[in-house]
């Protein structure tokens, strides 16, 4: 039984998906900043195959500096965002529905991790 | 089950993926209606649907986590792999539990 | 993974510091609207402006935002004729404060829902790292 391989995709989504949570947050707490723009992490499927996945999955619990989230999956504008005025174009709705998507992938991502994982303990038990 | 007296065999247990309910174990091997198997292969075909439900599973899951399969579909899959793996963890704990009887017992 | 959620805590606290700043500054142009002077020559109440910078934590790499400055408004104080007024001029006017009550209620409620935001994020965040953590104990 090799179930490696859905944990690790597992954790390289629950990661991706932690580091997509932090772009949110700078966006909120950005959204009256003159001249911010929303951003947003490049897909997860882009970054699957991506040379920095492999880092992420030897990373330390430490950030060297060009560990950042831009580092590790690239941060780009976020698509659609539209700029007032002030130069800012976060949007609090739009930023809202992200992080509530992004919980509930979450939440899937640890339900699976956690069956397998039961799945394992239980076959192995004595 | 009900072992044959005379040739120490089963009567094969038809496929039936929906059942679901521990104790029966989803997969098919048409051996042919009404013949026999032993015990020896019916365990051993059991495992093979273990292994088989788990490999289906973690693909789906694979899938579910990259985007591509459905949420239901993961968690039908999941289930029905957690449920066959029980059903055979329970016969793996018979079986080594027949053999230390066995094996204590004075012949 | 847990580190990103909490760099996403950390802006967020930040944020929710940083909007309360700017809700008690906007409250006092609005509780100053009519502050005026007490005599000639003296000036009213002068308007506060309150300015965000983002700032980027080099230790955990979160993206704070903080008060660059509370400034004075330097625009220029309207006139208000009312000739009775201790503080009225020559030509019976007195100066108001610069303040725009319309404009501060639109701040405020500006401030409001992104300090609401940014709690829900930090609720969130916290509520995706016990789900993980529960990962461990999960039997």
């Amino acid at each position: 039984m090799n179930d490696l391989a859905v944990f690790r995709i597992g954790y390289d989504r629950a990661k991706w998906l932690a580091a997509r949570v932090a772009v949110v947050s700078a966006n909120v707490a950005n959204a009256d900043t003159p001249g911010y723009r929303a951003k947003d992490i490049s897909p997860f499927g882009s970054v699957l195959n991506d040379a920095r996945i492999q880092m992420t999955r030897s990373q330390a619990s430490h950030l060297a500096p060009d560990q950042t989230i831009e580092a590790r999956y690239g941060v780009s504008p976020r698509a659609g965002a539209i700029e007032k005025h002030s130069g800012n174009s976060v949007s609090l709705e739009t930023e809202m529905a992200v992080l509530g998507e992004t919980k509930s992938q979450q939440s899937s991502v640890t339900a699976i991790l956690g069956a397998f994982h039961r799945m394992l303990l239980s076959s192995t038990r004595g | 089950m009900n072992i044959d007296p005379v040739s120490g065999k089963l009567p094969v247990r038809n496929a039936d993926p929906a059942a679901g309910s521990a104790g029966k174990v989803s997969g098919s091997r048409d051996v042919g209606s009404g013949q026999m198997e032993d015990f020896s292969s019916m365990l051993g075909g059991a495992i093979a649907d273990v292994a088989q439900q788990l490999r289906k599973a973690e693909a789906v899951s694979i899938a579910g986590i990259k985007g591509t399969a459905s949420t239901q579909d993961v968690v039908e899959q999941v289930m029905q792999a957690e449920q066959v793996l029980q059903a055979s963890i329970a016969v793996r704990d018979k079986v080594v539990a027949a053999y230390l009887e066995i094996s204590r017992m004075q012949i | 993974m847990a580190d990103d959620l909490k760099i996403a805590v950390a802006s967020s606290v930040s944020s929710l510091r940083a909007q309360s700043t700017r809700m008690r500054v906007l409250s006092e142009n609005l509780a100053n609207a009519t502050s005026t002077a007490s005599t000639d020559g003296e000036d009213p109440y002068r308007r506060k402006i309150v300015s965000f910078k983002t700032e980027l934590d080099r230790a955990t790499g979160a993206s704070l935002v903080r008060i660059q400055s509370i400034s004075r408004d330097s625009s220029p104080f309207p006139l208000q004729h009312d000739p009775g007024h201790p503080a009225a001029d020559k030509n019976g006017n007195v100066k108001m404060p610069n303040v725009n009550s319309l404009i501060e209620l639109a701040d405020m409620r500006e401030s409001s829902r992104s300090y609401e935001a940014s709690l829900q994020v930090v609720k969130q965040a916290r509520e995706m790292i016990s789900e993980l953590v529960d990962l461990l104990r999960a039997k």
